[in-house]
């Protein structure tokens, strides 16, 4: 205990409190401050796509940090927008999929989800199998990264679905993505890596902490 | 039982994610984070501190920081996100990246709306660990840092964004309850 509060002394004064995050007034004004440095063909294309997605009722913010994130990234202005636009499409898509109540952070993680080639029927039947509330998000974002690291749309999908049929939560998602990357890490396949911890997950119990079981629905 | 350093509550071990008894048990140090159900977890460790002792939590810096230490050993990978205090609109999210060769590195992303500058990080002083703590809402957002003003690297501990299609590699945080986010 005691060395672990020395740490803790040890680090305390290195961090540092930062302010609040930008909100999205606020970003749509640094967003147009990046758009008044176009060319005039392409900042109005820029404006017309966001006057667009705001009609559609589409949420703007990410797509304010798109631009923001392209300029500091030292991309070109049509990049940018080209980016943004499939962003744009990218969020109607996740809206018409989980439906208008979603929160903008499940659109989002549902837009990268749909960006990293996994298909609507997967995150219809991702999101209709939760039984935790508030997972979805997590869900998705660790659906994203497994497809991103190899294993494929379908399988990991399935497997997802399996453990949330069970009541895996939160915390049950983000420790089987760790499982899985160590495994990857250590050289073993994506397809069995995933089905191998979906297995033992539920074999196990370890969908909720302390190994105990959900709750009958 | 299992008590957080600095902080007024403590739970029986059952109740507690094994990844997290076993990380307080060991005494492991500070990994990279996120914390998605440290909020449920914090609030278990509060309530349970409020049923006991009847009297007014009040948060002191270095709890703060051991339950950020243990919300980080849950999960090990992206950023952590304890809360002490279930009202609370923001969450203390804590960035950590080792980086022995760089002489300055920075954080970005859709919290700071992508600004090099605005969110330094501080080298600790024994090693070469970069850390910077910052107040954010419920929500997703993408991040990655930047050494040296110029090179950008993802979180290697944390999930991997869609491709960005600006040739840079994101991460993901999520932070609290995400129902509850920015909009």
């Amino acid at each position: 205990m005691i060395r672990f509060i020395r740490l803790l002394l040890v680090v305390v004064p290195t961090v540092a409190f930062a302010q609040a995050p930008v909100p999205t007034d606020s970003l749509a004004r640094q967003a147009s401050a990046v758009m008044r440095t176009w060319p005039a063909l392409i900042r109005e294309d820029a404006e017309r796509l966001l006057d667009s997605a705001s009609r559609r009722g589409v949420p703007l913010a990410p797509l304010y940090t798109k631009v923001r994130e392209g300029a500091a990234k030292m991309a070109a202005p049509d990049v940018i927008v080209g980016v943004v636009r499939q962003l744009e499409a990218a969020l109607v898509s996740a809206r018409d999929i989980l439906g208008p109540a979603s929160s903008e952070g499940e659109l989002s993680a549902a837009a990268a989800a749909i960006q990293s080639g996994i298909a609507a029927p997967s995150l219809r039947s991702l999101q209709s199998t939760l039984k935790s509330p508030g997972s979805l998000t997590i869900a998705l974002v660790v659906l994203t990264d497994l497809v991103r690291r190899g294993v494929e749309p379908v399988v990991a999908t399935r497997a997802l679905e399996r453990l949330a049929s069970a009541g895996a939560t939160d915390l049950t998602f983000s420790q089987f993505r760790l499982d899985v990357v160590n495994d990857l890490s250590s050289g073993v396949a994506p397809q069995a890596a995933i089905n191998r911890r979906a297995d033992d997950y539920l074999s196990r119990n370890l969908l909720l902490p302390g190994g105990r079981r959900p709750p009958p629905p | 039982m299992t008590e957080l350093p600095g902080h007024p509550g403590s739970l029986p071990d059952e109740t507690l994610p094994p990844s997290v008894a076993d990380a307080v048990a060991r005494q492991r140090p500070l990994a990279t984070p996120v914390g998605a159900d440290i909020d449920r977890v914090m609030r278990q460790v509060q309530v349970e501190a409020a049923r006991r002792r009847r009297r007014r939590f009040v948060l002191a810096p270095l709890g703060l920081v051991a339950a950020g230490a243990a919300t980080i050993l849950i999960l090990g990978d992206g950023v952590g996100a304890p809360t002490f205090e279930p009202e609370s609109d923001t969450h203390p999210v804590e960035f950590v990246v080792d980086q022995p060769m760089a002489s300055g590195l920075a954080v970005v992303g859709d919290f700071n709306a992508w600004d090099v500058r605005a969110t330094p990080m501080t080298r600790s002083n024994d090693s070469n660990r970069w850390v910077v703590t910052l107040q954010l809402p419920a929500g997703r957002y993408l991040y990655a840092f930047v050494a040296d003003g110029s090179r950008w690297l993802p979180d290697p501990a944390a999930p991997l964004a869609a491709p960005d299609d600006f040739s840079r590699r994101n991460s993901v945080l999520v932070v609290g309850d995400p129902r509850r986010s920015r909009q």
